[in-house]
């Protein structure tokens, strides 16, 4: 029994107690690890791909019943977990589509997609592993999300980036700033007001004026308006 | 002898070297710039050191490069000083070095002792800094000149190496950071491969150049970090204390002396490992510091001790890490690869070649640091009132600053408004992993290392003429290769081990 160096006090403080781990998900994890450098060793004395994917697909099976014989799936029973692990199998699916066109190589030269077979392998194993334990271990549930936060900053994000050449420096920011208030509920109107005003002068004396950025104070779009309502000629400052 | 000569000869002549070019008024002024602005932005509430590094690395875009990096040193270690203030505060750790910083720095702030434990800090701090920059002077050429032997195959293995380090080292689950390590090297894959030809982009041309690393890292720490931090909304009490008692009795200093001694050596011994830096030296000298003690009872309700050790450790540590980092190109934790960025768009690309090539950002950047280390305590003493203050801005007022800064950052990183994009996504995708309890920091990581780490396993698998036994049959790559195989078991093997009682008790 080892006893641990020491412990937090206060509950909020970070743990360095290790999540619990299935015992199944880690031999999966090495196994399949193990396995991808034999593949990769093998294909280094130039093993046809056919043999290599034989062997995947051996390993895939033998875990499958490997996992029956030992109790089968419980359930999700570590929600955080289980959805890491379809997570990561869904960026793999992603990898593995941009993949297919790249030519491989040989192992003496190995071409652009030699490298990313590798991680896509290894990431894969890893998903499994991560899944198996989603379905093995117990686990928190998942906390309520913020979704008026979540929606409101990317999407003011998004919104800064789309409209950063089209209205222009002091536009944007003072939208994106305003309605970024929005995103608690404890806001008001005054003080989303002074926020977007305080920060379209403070972020112009930093970077426009102190850092010199080449950024426009007022897009296209604003000047292409201003000229066609004839409040402006051609040549409005701060607009190109 | 002459060896010895040789060395600390040539560690004067370096040091000279560094200090005539940090010491122009310019760089002096970046340099407290950069300080000042580090900490302002370090202290306030839910913005750690790397995302307030990844907020300010734009500002340093437009200066050379010698000036830019002093510039973003000042940042790094005013960053960390907030961080600790915050901890010590509001018990509101923004790193994982702080958290042991805040078991007992913020008990005594409790108990109106905030000054102290803040002096102690920025005292230990900048001792822990002196000495791991001489540290640095003497071991970075000898380490780079070792590094010119490395073969491609031992610097895959080291950085192998280092990605075990960085997870085992890591909490939470093993099996996640590793799964975040290879995303991370995966999505560095997007964009041009070696030879030019696009990978991964779908046909989109704005993927053709990859992901850029400010987007990503911002995105993640700076994005992301707001979603959560609006997740719970709770009010934060900062510690209202008045400062008058920031100036020690002789018998407190007597105390803090020998843990800021022992916090330095164990910080600098072990912030040379790649992966471990600050953390694993932070915990380390609270848990010694607690076995040396005649109370070790006291620990956990405002021990000075527990302040002295780990912040001196952490910051020697974090010092001591930028060896491995300029030497070797190898990033050991998340801070460090930020850097490697940021050294990156610069066109300096770190390595063994760096000291002889560029002595003089070399050895200026190493005697900035300490240049910086000083500006700290000589200006954060005195305005500890003002962070106070920064303090105490609620969060409803800050994080549409953080928004819009973020916004403009990345767009002036090359006005490329894809890049806000990319960020609003690593935003999303940095909350959905803190939701999952993914950490992100190996996925940055990775990211930062995956187009060497390629290069390096191309070149080896070229030079060994496809034979994969080269890792291991080359002695370097081979030992680093069995450590970090040690490693892995040493922390997996609890978990197989509890499979067999399960079994025996089936």
């Amino acid at each position: 029994m080892i006893r641990p160096i020491f412990k937090f006090p206060g509950a909020n403080m970070a743990s360095t107690t290790s999540k619990p781990t299935s015992p199944l998900a880690v031999i999966t994890a090495v196994i399949g690890a193990a396995l991808i450098g034999v593949l990769f060793y093998l294909r280094s004395i130039e093993v046809g791909w056919y043999v290599l994917l034989a062997l995947i697909a051996a390993y895939l099976v033998a875990a499958f019943f490997v996992l029956r014989r030992d109790g089968g799936f419980g359930g999700v029973s570590n929600p955080k977990d289980f959805y890491t692990g379809i997570l990561l199998l869904g960026a793999c699916g992603v990898f593995a589509a941009g993949l297919v066109e790249l030519p491989l190589g040989r192992v003496a030269r190995p071409g652009p997609g030699f490298f990313p077979l590798m991680l896509l392998s290894l990431l894969f194993i890893f998903s499994i592993a991560i899944l198996i334990n989603g379905l093995r271990t117990k686990g928190e549930a998942l906390t309520p999300v913020p979704w008026r936060g979540l929606i409101i900053i990317t999407g003011m994000t998004v919104f800064f980036g789309a409209t950063i050449k089209g209205l222009g420096f002091i536009p944007a920011i003072v939208v994106t700033a305003f309605v970024s208030c929005l995103a608690t509920r404890h806001w008001t109107l005054v003080s989303a007001f002074a926020t977007a005003a305080i920060l379209a002068v403070f972020s112009w004396a930093i970077f426009i004026w102190g850092l010199g950025l080449p950024i426009a104070l007022c897009g296209s779009w604003l000047r292409a308006l201003l000229i066609s309502l004839g409040v402006a000629g051609e040549s409005i400052p701060f607009c190109y | 002898m002459d060896i010895f000569a040789d060395f600390f000869g040539g560690m004067g002549a370096n040091l000279a070297l560094g200090f005539s070019q940090a010491v122009t008024l310019d760089n002096l002024f970046y340099c407290f710039v950069g300080v000042l602005l580090g900490t302002a932005i370090g202290v306030l509430p839910g913005l750690g050191p790397i995302a307030t590094i990844a907020l300010l690395l734009p500002i340093t875009f437009k200066l050379d490069p010698v000036s830019a990096l002093i510039m973003l040193s000042g940042i790094y270690y005013g960053a960390q000083y907030g961080g600790s203030t915050t901890a010590i505060l509001i018990n509101l750790p923004g790193e994982t070095s702080s958290v042991v910083t805040a078991i007992d720095g913020h008990q005594m702030a409790k108990k109106g002792k905030a000054g102290l434990a803040l002096f102690t800090s920025a005292v230990g701090s900048f001792f822990a800094g002196t000495v791991a920059t001489f540290l640095i002077v003497g071991f970075a050429p000898v380490l780079a000149s070792a590094a010119l032997k490395f073969s491609p195959a031992d610097y895959f293995s080291l950085m192998v190496m280092g990605f075990v380090a960085a997870v085992v080292l890591a909490q939470g689950s093993l099996l996640k950071a590793l799964a975040m390590i290879v995303l991370g090297l995966l999505i560095a894959m997007v964009g041009p491969s070696e030879s030019g030809s696009p990978r991964f982009t779908f046909d989109n041309p704005e993927f053709f150049d990859g992901f850029d690393f400010v987007a990503l890292s911002m995105g993640i720490f700076g994005i992301g970090e707001i979603i959560r931090n609006l997740e719970d909304e709770t009010k934060r009490e900062a510690i209202k204390s008045r400062f008058l008692d920031l100036i020690p009795t002789k018998a407190e200093l007597k105390e803090m002396i020998p843990p800021i001694l022992r916090g330095t050596g164990i910080g600098s011994a072990l912030g040379i490992l790649p992966g471990g830096g600050a953390i694993l030296g932070a915990f380390a000298a609270y848990s010694l510091e607690k076995r040396l003690s005649k109370t070790p009872q006291d620990f956990g309700k405002g021990k000075l001790a527990g302040v002295a050790g780990p912040e001196s450790a952490n910051n020697a540590g974090a010092q001591v890490s930028f060896i491995p980092m300029l030497t070797l190109g190898i990033p050991s934790n998340p801070v460090m690869a930020l850097m490697l960025g940021a050294l990156i768009i610069h066109r300096i690309v770190p390595g063994p070649t760096l000291v002889t090539d560029r002595p003089e950002l070399f050895w200026g950047v190493v005697s900035s640091m300490w240049i910086g280390n000083f500006m700290l305590l000589v200006l954060n003493l005195p305005l500890i009132g003002m962070w106070v203050k920064f303090l105490t801005i609620p969060y409803r007022l800050l994080f549409p600053g953080i928004v819009t800064i973020c916004c403009i950052g990345v767009y002036s990183v090359s006005n490329n408004p894809f890049d806000v994009h990319t960020m609003a996504a690593c935003g999303l995708i940095g909350y959905v992993l803190f939701k999952l309890e993914c950490e992100p920091a190996p996925l940055l990581l990775g990211f930062v290392i995956g187009r060497l780490m390629e290069q390096y396993f191309t070149r080896a698998m070229q030079l060994s003429f496809g034979d994969a036994t080269v890792f291991v049959r080359e002695p370097i790559s081979a030992s680093l290769l069995l450590v970090s195989a040690i490693a892995l078991v040493l922390v997996l093997l609890p978990a197989i081990r509890k499979k067999r009682e399960e079994a025996f008790a089936e």
